[in-house]
């Protein structure tokens, strides 16, 4: 525990540089501008607007079902921009280069020699990447909220609060794992996955999106009861967003799939040779 | 825990079709050890096996009598110098050999204070608060020592410790390891400088291609050497006739003339009777009257040996 807070305290350290806090307020920002937009204008606040459009949808709408469904319409605006980009983005920004700098600048074998210090250095730097992601992506989200047209704050604070800790969690773990197997082009293979599978397969209404941290995310999000029972019934919705298992499923499923990650990580760093020819005859 | 140092049995280790290693056996006991080597010999690949960085593509490698690969216990006992730098530009060296130090198990407190004792100890009490871009390449190297040395560990493993120190930082690093061999700790010092080695140690490995070539004391070596041709230059007024008194006797293989540019010629010789030579070359000198004013020869050094077993490797002997 000792050597894993060194590693932690230090990697932390290094990441307090100009540029970085840069990126961090960056990511931070992002929702906060996006939902600054919405509210100076949209019209998410004007509750008879809503009921009117509802109405000319041929949908009875009362003020309470409009205010409803601003909520709802403004929570998961929240929520993709929240935890599911900002967060996919700070944890991806942070965690997939995490092997492949040791290994360019050559700072790898001091931490390859030292007791456990491959599983040190991973997990150091995944809870790094946690924090780092986590914390921006927090920050932009308690901002969002608070300046959003939404009736219930506190619920939606607690509840996207909960999904982006997940969030920051499952995504680090996986961008390191992505790192670690593919560590010459990471940042690529990291996009590649992300465009591939979280932002495409997660959508496909299908059984295989259920493999992805998307839908465990968004499943968390309508498992609130959030979504209104007009849109629940919808089958498209069903299968994209609402699943059958429970919450503390949905939880278990993500802390699995972020375990899995570390593991195929740590294992990977404790059976491949990362000292290249190249490297090793450098003398 | 074994009393060898290191137990090689046969070890390869290839690149793809690229030899690191070839086929090296050895086992040595614990001590004080220069791998010497040209560039590109397989020094580094070789301890990178010792550090289990790399799996032997055939063979075992033990140290201390365990397998270095994923050896946590074994970790405990090594300290590494890499090579090359690959320490963070914006971090001090404080924080950065308190950081290895800890990665090895010390408490917080403990470590700060060895990373104090050992950059004092390497000469960087002054400037271990500076970012370590700042440094220079001495400064650098030094660091590395004091991280290798930090958790006290039985076996010192040393990739070109001399890279880059300037007359007085290569005295001084001496002056630690010298310290470090005379506490009779073990330790293995790679370079393809053979002077910075002698100062430390009269034990060598010499390696080419991937093979070891020799290994043991000098004066080992030598004997290995008494059956191939000996170097010698003899710096004189009238080499030719020298030169020829000496191929009349039979007692060179081969030999060269060069003009020096001062007074007189040098005349290098080689020869597979030295010790004939040696007997007889005095007679000559004094019998026609010849005038010299210098024989020199290299024996005595590695290099000359280094030269040999090069030399015999090649197949040029």
């Amino acid at each position: 525990m000792n050597s894993l807070l060194a590693m932690f305290g230090f990697e932390l350290k290094r990441l307090m540089t100009p540029a970085r806090f840069f990126w961090w307020a960056c990511v931070a920002a992002f929702p906060v501008c996006i939902v600054l937009l919405l509210h100076t204008f949209g019209d998410f606040s004007d509750v008879e607007s809503m009921r009117r459009r509802m109405a000319s949808s041929r949908q009875i709408g009362s003020p309470e079902q409009a205010i409803l469904l601003s909520d709802t319409i403004l929570t998961i605006v929240i929520y993709y921009l929240a935890p599911g980009i900002a967060c996919m983005l700070g944890a991806l920004l942070t965690a997939s280069p995490a092997v492949a700098s040791e290994l360019e600048q050559h700072s790898w074998i001091y931490f390859a020699t030292r007791p456990n210090g491959l599983f040190h250095l991973i997990v150091g730097k995944y809870l790094v990447a946690f924090v780092w992601a986590v914390s921006s992506t927090l920050l932009g989200l308690w901002i969002s909220i608070a300046i959003a047209a939404i009736d219930n704050k506190w619920h939606v604070f607690v509840t996207l609060t909960q999904i982006t800790i997940l969030s920051a969690m499952a995504y680090s773990a996986l961008y390191m794992m992505i790192g670690t197997l593919f560590y010459r082009r990471a940042m690529i293979f990291c996009v590649a996955y992300t465009a591939g599978v979280e932002l495409g397969m997660s959508f496909v209404p299908a059984v295989i999106n259920r493999l992805t941290i998307q839908y465990r995310l968004r499943a968390l999000l309508f498992q609130e009861d959030t979504l209104p029972r007009l849109m629940r019934n919808e089958d498209g919705f069903r299968n994209l967003f609402i699943s059958d298992t429970s919450s503390f499923q949905t939880v278990f499923w993500l802390v699995s799939l972020t375990a899995v990650f570390l593991a195929v990580a740590l294992t990977s760093v404790q059976v491949r040779e990362f000292t290249g020819a190249a490297e090793t005859e450098s003398t | 825990m074994s009393k060898m140092l290191l137990e090689l049995d046969q070890v390869t280790k290839l690149y793809g079709t690229v030899i690191g290693v070839n086929d090296f056996s050895m086992d040595l006991e614990p001590g004080a050890y220069g791998l010497l080597g040209p560039n590109g010999a397989g020094k580094s690949t070789l301890l990178n096996l010792l550090m289990g960085q790399l799996v032997p593509t055939r063979g075992t490698v033990k140290v201390m009598g365990e397998l270095p690969r994923n050896n946590r216990k074994l970790m405990r006992q090594l300290g590494f110098c890499p090579g090359f730098e690959g320490m963070y530009a914006r971090t001090n060296a404080k924080d950065w050999v308190t950081l290895c130090a800890r990665l090895q198990g010390l408490s917080k407190s403990k470590a700060t204070r060895r990373a104090d004792e050992c950059l004092e100890l390497v000469g960087m009490a002054n400037d271990m608060t500076r970012p370590i871009s700042t440094y220079s390449r001495g400064m650098r190297q030094r660091t590395k020592l004091a991280q290798a040395i930090a958790h006290e560990p039985s076996f010192l493993i040393l990739d070109e410790p001399f890279s880059g120190l300037d007359p007085i930082g290569r005295a001084e690093m001496t002056d630690v390891l010298r310290g470090w061999v005379e506490d009779g700790k073990s330790v293995i010092i790679a370079s393809h400088v053979l002077h910075e080695i002698e100062a430390l140690t009269d034990r060598f490995l010499l390696i080419c291609g991937g093979r070891l070539l020799a290994s043991g004391t000098a004066a080992e070596v030598n004997e290995l050497l008494s059956e191939t041709p000996t170097e010698l230059s003899v710096d004189c007024e009238d080499a030719y006739r020298l030169g020829g008194l000496l191929v009349q006797g039979q007692l060179v293989d081969s030999m060269r003339i060069e003009r020096l540019t001062h007074r007189g010629e040098r005349l290098h010789l080689q020869t597979s009777a030295s010790g004939p030579l040696m007997g007889e070359l005095p007679n000559l000198i004094h019998q026609h009257h010849l005038t010299v004013y210098q024989v020199s020869s290299a024996d005595d050094s590695l290099q000359t040996l280094f030269n040999s077993l090069m030399k015999i490797h090649r197949g040029e002997l």
